[in-house]
């Protein structure tokens, strides 16, 4: 899976497709590492995501960590309903911001 | 036996014949040897009563006059004549020799002659008597003819003359003695009466000369030795003559019969015999035989020629009939190709479902009919349909049903509207009242949602986890009777790994040498049995069963078999097989809710994670399998690895462990299944997860 990451003044939006599990995390992850983000708002925009797995959590997790601790903040958007049930069952959507 | 009547004639006639013959011989000759005896007695007894009235009327005196001299020696010398009748002399000479004292003194012999009896051929009227007698012994055909003196007291006969036959020797001197032995001539003698025995075939006459007071007699024996041969000769003559005529007269039958019957009959014969060969050799034509006779012969004759009119007659129309037939049967050989080419071969395979379809046409056209196609992209169309009835008529309405049911199940919108609507017009004009049993479904290949409607039916059978069942309880009335039936589909989930048989009533009522059923069990038996190919499982069973026994019904099924679980094993896995495993089983559960195929998707990857990250460590080839089973709108997933053994449900019940890295996954497996279940078996960890896929109302 390939990610569009697109960086607009002090945000990036992430775009990814299809399914975020185990693979396609890793490899978003990797993705995500090449680029310079520092510095900047984190936005996911889940528009074209079917689900997420513990696997896409754990990365979310990770990102969030980060840009809590540069003092920016991490939000998501256009989650469909399959996603919405993961974050409720595993307790994420409080943890996170879900536009 | 070609002659026979000819022969049977020939014996009948030779037999009544001899029979004939012999009776008359046998009363001739009896007739004939009495008259011959009658005869011959009557001229003895006229000879000596001739002589004795002779003797009577002209020489009495000479005979009274000759007795009584001969008395006088014979008195004087009784004991010695009595005594000299039994000698036996050496010759004729010495008898005369010996008799000639004794006629001495009866005839002195004169001077220059020999003997004294000589003298007697000089006495004129003993002459006469012998003369007398010699005529008569001739005409009468006397043996013997003599004189006696009789000599009541000591019952002897003296002879006075006795006739010399020419050329005798046994000449009886007189005065010679005789005894007469007969006791029937004894009582004549001593009644002076005329007698005349019979002793066998010689007749003795006596008759007392009347002047001589009962001492003269006469004395005639005829020897009739001569009548059995004559007898025998006049049987001879008879048999010869008659024999002759009856033959003459066969002959003359025979003939005529021959001409009349034996000819007529092998003219009969030969025509017959030549008819038979002409009705061998292709063309046959009429023989005649040709008798004109108006007998019973040519009765016959004419009733032969009636018959050949009327054999011809049967041949030609047997002959029209027969090629006929072969062109009927070759037509219907050739409908018979037609109608098994108009049903579609090969199967049929749409998303989870496929349809394979078996036909063993009976040896004549028939009614069973199959179809099945593609309604849309997903909903299959199928039927199974058995005409009732064979032959011409059935497999006509089953072409017209086939089309009508083509053309309607495209048209109608449901079920029951079609199944309405093809009843109707089956009914329309369905004078003979051929009926047909269905059994139609609808089938869509994704979901394995099935609508389906029995119409009169043999019940399908569905094997589902090796056990199988028979499906369509209720059956709606069959098609083709009942005008504006109303007809009610009902409605089943197949599930994957299931097998549906369809058959027509030629499975179950194959019969063998014994005349048993096949029957639905050994149907059940060998449907629950069956890997692979399963029609040809089910017909070989059959065929095994019947074994030589002729089949009289087509053998016809349908089966439809849903995909069974998609299986993927996996050697070696890493995690990059996730996404092979996912992108198997979301695309076999495509056209469900997707919400719920993403949430399975979900599922997939939590355990498969679970799995390689943790599970599968240490093992010596690790291996993870997966498969999905589809039963109705519920997702069955089974997930196996052969890592050491590892319950990932027991996990949860840990906070501590529920909030670490691997607990959210386990969190998620069973928050988004319907139910989970683990399982250790031998050396393979076992965890089963079942999904709703559909939304729940």
């Amino acid at each position: 899976m390939e990610a569009v990451i697109e960086k607009n003044g002090t945000t990036v939006t992430v775009v990814p497709e299809g399914r975020l599990d185990t693979v396609t995390s890793a490899a978003l992850k990797e993705q995500l590492a090449c680029c310079e983000t520092a510095g900047l708002d984190f936005v996911f925009d889940f528009e074209k995501v079917d689900y997420i797995s513990s696997a896409g959590l754990r990365l979310l997790v990770a990102v969030q960590k980060k840009t809590r601790a540069e003092g920016h903040s991490m939000s998501i958007k256009n989650i469909n309903p399959v996603v919405r049930e993961v974050f409720r069952v595993s307790g994420f959507n409080k943890a996170f911001t879900v536009l | 036996m070609r002659s026979s009547i000819r022969k049977k004639l020939l014996l009948l006639i030779a037999a009544l014949s001899l029979a004939l013959i012999a009776a008359s011989v046998l009363i001739s000759s009896k007739l004939y040897s009495d008259s011959l005896k009658r005869g011959a007695m009557l001229s003895c007894t006229e000879a000596a009563d001739s002589l004795a009235s002779s003797i009577d009327s002209e020489h009495y005196s000479f005979i009274t006059g000759y007795a009584d001299k001969v008395k006088a020696v014979y008195e004087e010398n009784r004991e010695e004549l009595e005594e000299a009748s039994g000698y036996e002399f050496e010759s004729f000479e010495k008898r005369e020799e010996y008799y000639s004292r004794f006629t001495e003194g009866i005839f002195p012999p004169r001077h220059g002659l020999g003997l004294s009896y000589e003298m007697l051929l000089f006495n004129t009227e003993y002459h006469l008597v012998l003369d007398s007698m010699d005529m008569l012994s001739y005409t009468g055909g006397m043996e013997t003819a003599s004189v006696f003196y009789y000599d009541r007291a000591n019952g002897n006969l003296v002879y006075l003359i006795d006739r010399m036959p020419e050329g005798s020797v046994r000449y009886n001197f007189p005065v010679s003695v005789k005894k007469p032995g007969d006791e029937r001539l004894k009582a004549a003698l001593d009644g002076c009466v005329s007698v005349t025995t019979e002793d066998g075939v010689d007749y003795a006459s006596l008759s007392p000369v009347p002047c001589s007071d009962g001492r003269v007699f006469v004395y005639f024996t005829k020897h009739a030795a001569e009548i059995p041969g004559s007898v025998r000769l006049f049987s001879f003559y008879t048999f010869a003559i008659l024999l002759g005529a009856t033959l003459a007269i066969g002959l003359v039958v025979l003939l005529f019969a021959d001409r009349l019957i034996v000819k007529n009959i092998k003219k009969l014969s030969a025509a017959s015999e030549r008819f038979t060969s002409e009705i061998g050799g292709g063309r046959p034509e009429k023989v005649s035989a040709d008798i004109g006779a108006g007998d019973e012969i040519g009765d016959l004759s004419n009733k032969f020629d009636l018959m050949q009119d009327s054999i011809l007659g049967y041949i030609s129309s047997l002959a029209e009939k027969t090629a006929r037939e072969e062109k009927i049967n070759a037509e219907l050989e050739l409908a018979a190709r037609i109608q098994s080419e108009a049903l579609p071969r090969g199967g049929l395979s749409a998303g989870r479902a496929s349809l394979a379809s078996f036909l063993k046409p009976a040896r004549e056209v028939g009614g069973d009919l199959y179809d099945y196609f593609m309604l849309d992209e997903s909903r299959m169309f199928f039927c199974l349909a058995d005409v009732s009835g064979k032959g011409i008529p059935a497999s006509l309405f089953m072409m017209r049903a086939k089309e009508l049911i083509k053309s309607l199940a495209v048209s109608c919108g449901s079920l029951g509207e079609f199944a309405f609507t093809l009843n109707n017009e089956l009914c329309a004009g369905n004078e003979e009242s051929i009926f047909i049993t269905a059994f139609f479904g609808v089938l869509d290949t994704a979901s394995g949602v099935m609508f389906f409607l029995r119409a009169g039916h043999e019940q399908p059978m569905l094997r589902r986890g090796g056990k199988v069942t028979a499906i369509g309880e209720e059956s709606n009335f069959v098609l083709g009777v009942f005008e504006d039936a109303e007809f009610i589909p009902d409605e089943i989930a197949l599930c994957g790994g299931d097998a549906l048989l369809l058959f027509t009533d030629g499975l179950n009522e194959g019969i063998n040498d014994r005349a048993e059923e096949f029957g639905y069990q050994r149907i059940a038996n060998t449907l629950a049995g069956a890997q692979g190919d399963i029609t040809g499982a089910l017909y070989h069973a059959l065929c095994g069963f019947c074994g030589d026994a002729e089949q009289f019904d087509d053998v016809t099924m349908l089966v439809l078999t849903m995909d069974d679980d998609l299986t993927l094993e996996i050697d070696d896995p890493d995690y990059d097989d996730i996404t092979k495993v996912t992108d198997a089983v979301l695309g076999a559960l495509y056209g469900f809710d997707p919400e719920r195929v993403s949430e399975t998707g979900i599922l997939i990857d939590e355990v498969m994670n679970n799995q390689i990250s943790y599970g599968l460590e240490g093992a010596a080839a690790p291996r993870i399998t997966v498969r999905l089973r589809l039963c109705e709108s519920e997702a069955e997933l089974v997930f196996e690895d052969n890592g050491r053994a590892f319950d990932p449900l027991s996990d949860v019940t840990d906070e501590a462990a529920a909030l670490s890295e691997g607990g959210f996954g386990i969190r998620l497996v069973k928050s988004m299944s319907d139910s989970q279940h683990y399982e250790r078996d031998g050396d393979i960890n076992r965890l089963t997860l079942k999904k709703c896929l559909q939304k729940k109302l």
